[in-house]
């Protein structure tokens, strides 16, 4: 979970803030979830939370398509978004991770891989972060086909 | 096709409930015609009576006659603590009903119902149906009969309890599942009862107590057993946890009544059916009743799987009763 919202007087306007500790009935709507579809209990988490100090992906505020489950309003970060967090966890990770095959089932072009690489790259300052990413992008590249 | 299910599973859950109640209450004297006639074989649990009655009365309105009726001639032969204890373990709209009963059973001298009158209030005039007293002779109504003769608490129960797990006896801790008194109490009764001989503990840790059935079996068999061979030969109640399974039919009208009137997707009636399945899979267990593990069922098509589990309590309902 990247973001909760917090309201505004503007009631046009989301302000997205960090969504870490979850609302207690979030949490039990998840541990419900897990049980219910026999899921991780942390299936949904808060983990990516983190990024907020170092800075979400561009693309974000404006890649969100909302949805309406009766009281609860739920922001589904769009295609793009998806991509560049995955490449970047696939590149801390990886290429056995989780996030690598998610990366993979998104099946993005080299486009919207370049485009994600773009914020990606300048995440992490090691030398040789740059070229994880490479490396990523030429697997999914190769994987995809 | 979820709706479906939900229509089987209320029709199911709904017949079993109507004629385990008429069942019971029929042993007891009320007259009823119970849609089976096979005669209940097992030790009637009367506060689980009540409270599943009270439940099942708002889709068998004639089940009112029968509570009103126990209300005014034998309510004193009920635990106010045990009644308490169990209504935790049934829904919210039985406990909300439930004050009816006590109305009524506050309103003919039985002081100790005061706290549950709540809002309820007497339908003018109204007249009891069914004989002036219970019947209490039948094998079945031995918990009732031992409360009548020695009085209703934690001794008597136990005793009752303990009988009606022949030689198996049970520990504290299955007594307390199993009556809802606590702990504490049953180990004092039970301390106390065996120093008295009415019942034996063993050498084991924990300890079990079994009741000697050579010296209650007289008094726990058909009164008709009138010979020494019938008396010894007679067959004793068993002891069923009828309240905790009750207490599931109770929850199984209200889970289709509210999927039927409030709707709900699949998965969230499939989620409200593992609620209620989950925290009995023991109690299935103990009696051995065979249901579905809810973990081979991924979301909605748990459904099937709460069907087969509604199915199979019925079943087994049905015959154990």
């Amino acid at each position: 979970m990247i973001a909760s919202v917090r309201p505004a007087e503007d009631p046009t306007v989301d302000i997205l803030v960090r969504p870490d500790p979850l609302p207690e009935p979030l949490t039990r709507a998840i541990a419900t979830v897990a049980r219910d579809f026999n899921l991780p209990h942390d299936w949904m988490n808060t983990e990516i939370a983190a990024q907020w100090l170092q800075g979400l992906p561009p693309t974000l505020p404006e890649d969100i398509t909302w949805k309406m489950y009766a009281a609860l309003r739920v922001g589904l970060a769009g295609r793009q978004t998806l991509i560049t967090l995955k490449l970047f966890a696939a590149a801390d990770r990886g290429p056995t991770s989780v996030h690598y095959q998610d990366l993979v089932r998104l099946q993005p072009t080299m486009e919207e891989l370049e485009e994600a690489a773009v914020w990606v790259r300048i995440q992490d300052a090691s030398n040789d972060f740059p070229t994880f990413v490479d490396q990523v992008i030429e697997h999914v590249h190769r994987d995809r086909t | 096709m979820s709706i479906e299910i939900v229509h089987k599973i209320a029709d199911v859950a709904t017949t079993s409930a109507v004629d385990a109640c008429w069942r019971q209450w029929r042993a007891l004297g009320f007259p009823a015609s119970a849609t089976q006639n096979k005669e209940p074989t097992s030790i009637i649990d009367p506060e689980a009576l009540v409270l599943l009655s009270t439940e099942v009365a708002r889709h068998e309105h004639r089940l009112e006659d029968a509570l009103a009726w126990w209300a005014r001639t034998a309510s004193t032969l009920l635990s106010v603590q045990r009644a308490s204890s169990l209504l935790r373990t049934f829904p919210p709209s039985t406990c909300e009903a439930f004050s009816l009963f006590a109305v009524e059973a506050y309103d003919a001298g039985d002081r100790r119902w005061k706290r549950y009158v709540g809002k309820g209030m007497l339908a003018e005039g109204r007249r009891t149906k069914g004989p002036g007293a219970p019947t209490l002779t039948s094998p079945t109504a031995l918990m009732l009969r031992l409360r009548a003769g020695f009085g209703v608490g934690v001794k008597t129960d136990l005793l009752t309890y303990l009988l009606g797990r022949r030689r198996h006896g049970a520990t504290i801790k299955e007594a307390h599942n199993a009556l809802f008194y606590t702990a504490p109490a049953l180990r004092t009764a039970a301390t106390e009862m065996a120093l008295a001989a009415l019942i034996r503990p063993d050498r084991e840790r924990p300890v079990r107590y079994v009741a000697d059935l050579g010296l209650w079996r007289a008094l726990a068999a058909n009164q008709e057993a009138t010979t020494l061979a019938e008396q010894t030969n007679a067959i004793l109640p068993v002891w069923y946890d009828w309240a905790r399974l009750f207490a599931f039919l109770a929850d199984v009208l209200v889970w289709a009544e509210r999927a039927q009137t409030d709707g709900g997707t699949p998965y969230i009636l499939s989620s409200r059916a593992r609620d209620l399945v989950l925290p009995r899979l023991s109690t299935f267990t103990s009696n051995q009743i065979d249901v579905p593990d809810p973990k081979i069922y991924k979301g909605e098509a748990y459904l099937e799987g709460f069907k087969s589990t509604v199915e199979a309590v019925t079943h087994w309902l049905t015959y154990r009763l």
